[in-house]
């Protein structure tokens, strides 16, 4: 195992750390609203969050995605132990694709989200929120694989929105052309585009060596000049993610080694991940527990996305039925301006939102200048996303 | 002299004024009588050299009670707690292993041992606050008898085994491996690196007679975890003016309220008669009466020494003298002339300003005890030393500084004989080298210097053995158990004779809770109102 | 010897020791088609036996029974097939340099020789008390502990109707148990008794074969755990079987073929099938494939899932905790032929018919201890010392001696390695030898020592644990091996455990065995 850290020993004169393209943001940065994603300094807004939000759905926006924590994973049985890692069937996946895809404890509770890149059946790269080092060198046990962390060695760049595809052409990334969605192609030896993204638009993921990172971001903003390329910060992302219904982890559920209190760690069928358990693979870690769970109908969540009537966003806020008990949360929740609908993503106690699934009321306190408004709203379960856009899959893509 | 009090303490020690305050309160006339002609017994603050305050008994806070800060108005009468920044494990090939209160500068310091191990202690400190969750509730409890059958104490056994219930079967199983487990044992079910697990067994083993390779030692860790700064759980702080300052604001309050304390007055005698107690008699030959005597001095002390055996039952003055109070720490406190420097250490970093170590594996602390079960001083003893003027300056003038050492492990006893002058010097001297390896110059920067042994903190402090918990803090001796099966409820045989100290539930370190639980005993005897004494805060 | 075996059976069972016969029997008894497979030519595991030299015959490890239970002994029929036991009460000595040795005689030192009257009383009485403690104990012991499945309100009655019938003792008995219960030996001791010598070989017999020296918290179970063994009503006894401990497991076989098991030896299973992640059969080193939908695995818990599973097919918390489990053995064996009695001082001839216990003082158990936390020998090691032919002349020839001696504190893993320590180690336990029994040394034909490592490679077992792993509180009952398993079921549908590793653990008592064989009937029956 390398060791990344092994040299700094200034630690606490540096508690976040600046990603390659701080410098390339903060030049941009007219506030200064930065926040701490993985011990990195990363945008919340760069100078305009309604601006930003716009750049995703209309033009093209630069998200700094270097916090990403990455692993490679290298080595003969590699396909085997990430099968026995996660839940979706690694050998089905093609050469040269990204799946999202989810890892569980022996309890079949959710440890995290991912992407995870296949390269080819022997190195995979895997993306994710929180650290996992332990938990993968523990599940390699027997396993013929590396596991390398290069979250600090490897940038990562997000250009999203519809004329994202132009610039990288633009660019001089021609070869981007011809990739549908979850493909992944290199550009040059060091440069890799996936067209993946957290926006539920047109995109694209872009990873580099750190040593690229100056390089490519001129590049980016040169092309993008007049195709209206902005850098953008986590607030108008988290905006598009809400309106795709794509989840965080430790916000939309918590993590399983995080959760201190029973019952806060979930399952894949209680976040709306139960597409994605292949329950036709042989094994992977917490099948049975998720099979019994399922047997004996012992989940006790379910993950379903609302439209709430009124405008006022409604994070954190608790949900009712008939006004009166106590049935869920409110996990992310905005005005989406593309949708123009008050939306969110919430987590309801069993049966509601699978028998039950009317008569379901958000509680919305509004402060407004010292005193609170007090509402109780009507909340409807629809199927996410609240933004459907067909220039998503088009391929060749959209150029404007 | 003769006069008449509602209740008498004996002793001025911290959970001693924490129960004067609580009966007091409740409108009781009391009176508080010390020894020394200071108070505080093991939290103090002492002017040894010349403007330096030494905290030269107990020497960080994190275990006293925020409920009991705030019934007894703590804050108004000076007392500060101020969080400690960091920490430092020195090893021995020159590096250093450094704890911040930022949560990435920690990890990313521990990454420089084991990129693993700091990932790891995400789950190990999950697994840990879920015990602490566990306990914290039970501090301000007075534990059930679980012999009685009385509804109280039924009741009370009730709660607890509610309270395990909320547990799932698997976290039931934790819990139990956790109370019956050696912290290297379960240190080993997270961690690889040496260092990483040394610098964590720490507060598996201070202040007991016990290696970290010895079961029980888990709880212990618990014990030294499940305090809090500001809600801030786990976490230690400096008493603005040292120690004494919480003793002081405990007695100021206490005088506030109208109580009264007499120093330099040595109870050697708690009168009885007819199985009750009347009042105590001084060394220097005064009386004073009360029907409410509560000692806060250690069940030992209390029983064998201040109570004439003859009034109480032959079997429980065996149950006393079974009861393990046992010597394993020393002190060494040191005026310093200018801040020791650390090479290994880069200029400004916040991890000399807590607690400092230099023992950088288990193996080296467990032999340190080998020493001790031996007969002897550990020849490389673990020290956690402190220089608590880094943080509060107001204990000494400016660029001088207090340094605190305590030193384990330290038997009562030399190979069984008393301890020399020389023995002492020699004791002094083993912790001296072990600072100089990792500050050459340190020597040069002593100014004065106290080499406190397990003698030196029974004469003066009165601690039995010198032990700072007055008792060992095992399975034996926790819970009901604590200080002896029966008596666990801060009631003696004797009627109106009670004890508050650490030698009762919940324990060791500077808590409070023993004498407010105590307190609320009496005042349930004495059929007087409890309510002035907030229940814990909930733990959600 | 054995018919062509069918290929398909009810239930597959992996090793032939004591565990693993008594569940056969059981199972078989219950009508199901059993096939028991072991990896070496005859039954017993690491009870087994061994001629060392021509004519001496001894067993191989343990060489006394303390545990046996009755309920294994009823369920195998053992006396029926072949058990008989003719000198029940093995007495103890506590051996003294000074030739003033003490003598615990009966149930464990219900009558003690060699201390004064005080140490006497206090002794009776702390006997007696322990005894009880033992007692209460008892009835955890022999059964499926409380597990996922039970664990609701009824399992927990179990506890709750212990603490009652305790209570019912009186206040006294009730509070001194939930005091001494976590305790270490030596404060116990230390509490009551003051003969080094009696305080010496009760703080051996409580550690002996874990890692925990008399002053670790906890230790007392050790002892409790020994005193709640008992045979035909008498507690805490060592006995010693006619024909030795070859002819307890020739008994146990015995049983094992009349009750219609398929038994095939020589057979060591690589690896299990398993089929829609459940198990359905095993796959022998030989080459051969039996079927099964149930097999109970007595081997370690650490073989069975770490091995014969493999880490790959087990979910990671679970190897985590078997990771966690300490299976290093402790404890070695050194086997000896002498052409003669020996002569030791201050005994004679009818009292080497004993067990002969070197732990002068809990100090000295203490320090013999301390080397072993750091991976390294002591240099004056406590032993427990038999000599088999003085139960039955027939393990040896006429006028001669067979003395099998348990070694402490010599830990699995050396700093410097078994190959570079192990003649010091037997050198420095036969000068001790020589300096109680002058002439001893010379007197030796042949020896046998088995270190934790040799263990380990003899009999399969990693880390040569005598009890599989670590028989300590935090892996006793529920929590052993570990809690996911303590009803003998693993996460593997299909696959069961038993033997030492799992509960009661360590002892020839076969009760993990029987047990196991319930739950199967249970399961399958539902």
């Amino acid at each position: 195992m390398k060791n990344n850290f092994k040299e700094n020993k200034n630690n606490f004169k540096q508690p976040l750390l600046k990603t390659p393209f701080y410098e390339m943001f903060s030049k941009e940065m007219t506030q200064g609203y930065w926040y701490d994603w993985s011990g990195y300094k990363a945008a919340s807004i760069v100078q305009d969050q309604e601006l930003e939000y716009f750049a995703i759905r209309s033009t093209a926006s630069l998200f700094d995605i270097s916090p990403l924590i990455k692993y490679r994973i290298t080595g003969p049985d590699t396909e085997d132990f990430l099968n026995k890692l996660t839940i979706r069937n690694v050998g089905q996946q093609k050469n040269n694709t990204v799946q999202y895809t989810i890892w569980c404890d022996d309890e079949g509770n959710v440890l995290d989200d991912g992407t995870l890149f296949k390269f080819n059946n022997t190195s995979f790269r895997l993306c994710c929120q929180e650290r996992h080092l332990p938990w993968f060198i523990d599940t390699s046990s027997g396993f013929n694989v590396e596991i390398l962390e290069e979250t600090n060695l490897i940038a990562g760049l997000s250009i999203q929105g519809p004329t994202s595809a132009a610039v990288l052409i633009n660019a001089g990334y021609q070869s981007i052309d011809q990739l549908k969605p979850f493909e992944m192609i290199k550009v040059t030896d060091d440069i890799l585009i996936s067209r993946t993204g957290f926006t539920g638009d047109l995109g694209y993921e872009i990873f580099l060596p750190n040593k690229l990172s100056t390089a490519v971001w001129n590049n980016l903003w040169k092309a993008g000049e007049d195709l209206g390329i902005r850098a953008i910060g986590f607030n108008a992302l988290n905006i598009a993610r809400i309106e795709t219904g794509f989840i965080i982890a430790n916000s939309d559920f918590i993590t399983s080694e995080h959760a201190v209190r029973n019952n806060r760690a979930k399952k894949p069928d209680e976040i709306g991940m139960s597409w994605m358990v292949d329950m036709t693979k042989q094994y992977f870690n917490g099948k049975a527990a998720i099979q019994k769970a399922r047997e004996n109908n012992e989940n006790k969540f379910i993950f379903v996305a609302l439209e709430i009537d009124g405008k006022e966003p409604a994070d954190g806020a608790i949900i009712y039925h008939n006004k009166d008990l106590e049935v869920g949360i409110i996990t992310a929740a905005t005005w989406s301006p593309t949708a123009k609908k008050s939306i969110a993503l919430a987590t309801l106690k069993l049966p509601y939102g699978q028998k039950i699934k009317s008569n379901l009321w958000v509680e919305i306190y509004v402060l407004r200048e010292l005193e609170y408004f007090k509402m109780m709203k009507k909340a409807f379960i629809v199927k996410a996303p609240f933004v459907k856009l067909s220039r998503r899959n088009l391929t060749p893509p959209l150029r404007k | 002299m003769t006069q008449k009090f509602d209740a008498i303490i004996i002793g001025a020690g911290h959970n001693g004024l924490v129960s004067a305050c609580y009966l007091q309160k409740a409108g009781l006339n009391v009176l508080v009588l010390e020894k020394n002609d200071w108070i505080g017994g093991a939290a103090v603050s002492r002017e040894l050299t010349p403007n330096i305050l030494y905290s030269n008994c107990s020497y960080v806070c994190s275990l006293f009670r925020p409920e009991i800060m705030r019934d007894l108005e703590l804050p108004k009468h000076g007392l500060q707690i101020i969080g400690i920044e960091g920490g430092t494990v020195f090893t021995k090939n020159g590096d250093y292993l450094a704890s911040y209160r930022n949560y990435h500068s920690k990890r990313r310091e521990m990454a420089r041992f084991s990129n693993k191990d700091s990932e790891a202690y995400e789950r190990y400190s999950r697994d840990v606050t879920r015990q602490c969750r566990f306990i914290q509730p039970l501090l301000m409890r007075t534990a059930p008898d679980p012999a009685s059958f009385k509804l109280k104490d039924i009741s009370e056994i009730f709660y607890l085994i509610k309270k395990f219930n909320e547990l799932t079967p698997n976290q039931m199983a934790e819990t139990i491996r956790f109370w019956t487990m050696s912290i290297s044992d379960y240190l080993d079910e997270y961690f690889e690196n040496d260092v990483i697990k040394a610098s964590l067994a720490v507060s598996g083993i201070i202040g007991t007679a016990l290696g970290p390779m010895s079961p029980g030692t888990a709880y212990v860790l618990l014990h030294h975890y499940m305090g809090e700064v500001d809600g801030s759980i786990g976490s230690w702080g400096y008493a603005r003016g040292g120690m004494g300052a919480i003793t002081q604001a405990l007695s100021s309050s206490f005088k506030s309220l109208g109580g009264t304390i007499i120093t330099e007055s040595e109870v050697t005698n708690v009168l009885v008669n007819n199985n009750s107690a009347k009042g105590v008699a001084l060394k220097n030959g005064n009386e004073y009466y009360s029907s409410t005597i509560i000692s806060n001095a250690d069940v030992k002390r209390t029983f064998l020494k201040l109570v004439n055996e003859k009034n109480l039952p032959k079997k429980f003055i065996n149950k006393v003298k079974n009861f393990k109070i046992r010597g394993s720490s020393g002190k060494v406190n040191i005026g310093l002339d200018s801040m020791p420097e650390f090479p290994a250490v880069p200029k400004g970093d916040p991890c000399l300003k807590g607690d400092i170590h230099f023992t950088d594996s288990i193996e080296r602390m467990e032999r340190a005890y080998d020493d001790w079960k031996n007969g002897t001083w550990s020849k490389d003893p673990f020290l956690d030393m402190m220089i608590p003027t880094t943080t509060d300056p107001t204990m000494a003038p400016p660029g001088k500084h207090f340094m605190s050492c305590f030193v384990q492990y330290c038997p009562p006893k030399v190979y069984g004989n008393d301890w020399t002058e020389a023995n002492k010097e020699a004791f002094g001297e083993t912790v001296v080298k072990q600072i100089e390896e990792y500050s050459p110059s340190f020597r040069e920067k002593i100014i004065h210097m106290e080499i406190r042994t397990p003698k030196e903190l029974e004469n003066e402090v009165g601690l039995t053995e010198g032990n700072i918990f007055q008792g060992e803090l095992t399975f034996d001796q926790l819970l009901f158990n604590r200080p002896i099966p029966g008596y666990a409820q801060y009631r003696s045989p004797v009627s109106g004779l009670y004890i508050c100290g650490s030698s009762t539930h919940p324990g060791g370190g500077v808590m409070g809770a023993p004498g407010r639980n105590a307190a609320i005993e009496i005042l349930r005897d004495l059929k007087k109102p409890t309510k002035h004494a907030r229940s814990a805060y909930e733990v959600i | 010897m054995q018919e062509v075996p069918m290929k398909s059976y009810d239930v597959i069972i992996v090793g032939a020791g004591h565990n693993g016969m008594a569940a056969a029997v059981k199972l078989s008894k219950s009508g199901r088609k059993v096939l028991l497979l072991e990896s070496s030519s005859k039954p017993g595991g690491m009870a087994v036996s061994n001629e060392i030299f021509k004519g001496y015959n001894t067993a191989t490890l343990p060489h006394l029974i303390n545990h046996l239970s009755s309920k294994v002994i009823k369920e195998l029929d053992l006396f029926d097939h072949g058990l008989e036991i003719k000198n029940k009460i093995i007495p103890s000595i506590s051996i003294d340099q000074n030739h003033n040795h003490v003598f615990l005689n009966g149930e464990y030192g219900s009558n003690v020789e060699g201390i004064n009257s005080e140490d006497n009383h206090s002794w009776l009485k702390l006997r007696k008390r322990l005894f009880n403690q033992a007692n209460l104990l008892k009835r955890f012991i022999s059964n499926t502990p409380i597990n996922q499945e039970n664990i609701s309100f009824l399992g927990k009655l179990k506890f709750i109707k212990a603490g009652l019938d305790l209570r019912l003792q009186g206040k006294e008995e009730f509070q001194e148990f939930f005091r001494m219960i976590l305790m270490c030996v030596a404060d116990v001791l230390e509490e009551e008794i003051e003969s080094d010598l009696l305080s010496g070989i009760v703080s051996f017999d409580s550690t002996l074969g874990i890692r925990l020296g008399p002053r670790s918290p906890t230790s007392l179970m050790g002892l409790l755990y020994r005193f709640s063994g008992e045979f035909n009503g008498q507690q805490g006894v060592q006995i010693f079987p006619v024909g030795g401990m070859e002819q307890l497991i020739k008994s146990f076989y015995a049983s094992v073929e009349s009750s219609g098991v398929t038994t095939l030896f020589s057979q060591t299973v690589k690896n299990f099938i398993i089929k829609d992640g459940k198990i359905d059969g095993v796959i022998t080193k030989e080459g051969n494939e039996y079927k099964s939908r149930i097999v109970l695995s007595s081997v370690s818990p650490i073989l069975t899932f770490l091995e014969l599973i493999g880490t790959k097919r087990l979910d990671t918390g679970f190897i985590r905790e078997l990771k966690s489990l300490r299976y290093h053995g402790n404890v070695s064996k050194l086997n000896l032929a002498l052409d003669r009695i020996p002569v030791f001082e201050g005994l004679d001839e009818n009292q080497l018919s004993s067990r002969i216990v070197y732990a002068p003082s809990i100090e000295h158990v203490e320090k013999n201890f301390n080397p072993s936390k750091y991976q390294e020998l002591p240099t004056d090691p406590n032993f427990e010392l038999v000599f088999p032919n003085r139960f039955d002349q027939s393990l040896a020839p006429n006028g001669a001696a067979i003395a099998s001696i348990i070694i402490q504190n010599t830990p699995y893993n050396l700093k410097n390695g078994w190959e570079k320590s192990r003649e010091k180690l037997q050198n420095d336990v036969l000068s001790r030898l020589e300096s109680f029994s002058p002439g001893i040394k010379k007197s030796i034909l042949a020896s046998q020592f088995l270190s934790p490592q040799d263990i380990e490679n003899s009999f399969n077992v990693p880390g040569g644990h005598w009890h599989h792993s670590e028989l300590q509180i935090d892996r006793m009952y529920s929590l052993r091996p570990v809690f996911k398993c303590s009803n003998y079921k693993t996460p593997l549908s299909g696959l069961y455990i038993c033997g030492s590793g799992t509960h009661p653990g360590g002892g020839i008592n076969g009760n993990s065995g029987i047990n196991a064989a319930k739950q199967i009937i249970k399961d399958i029956n539902n």
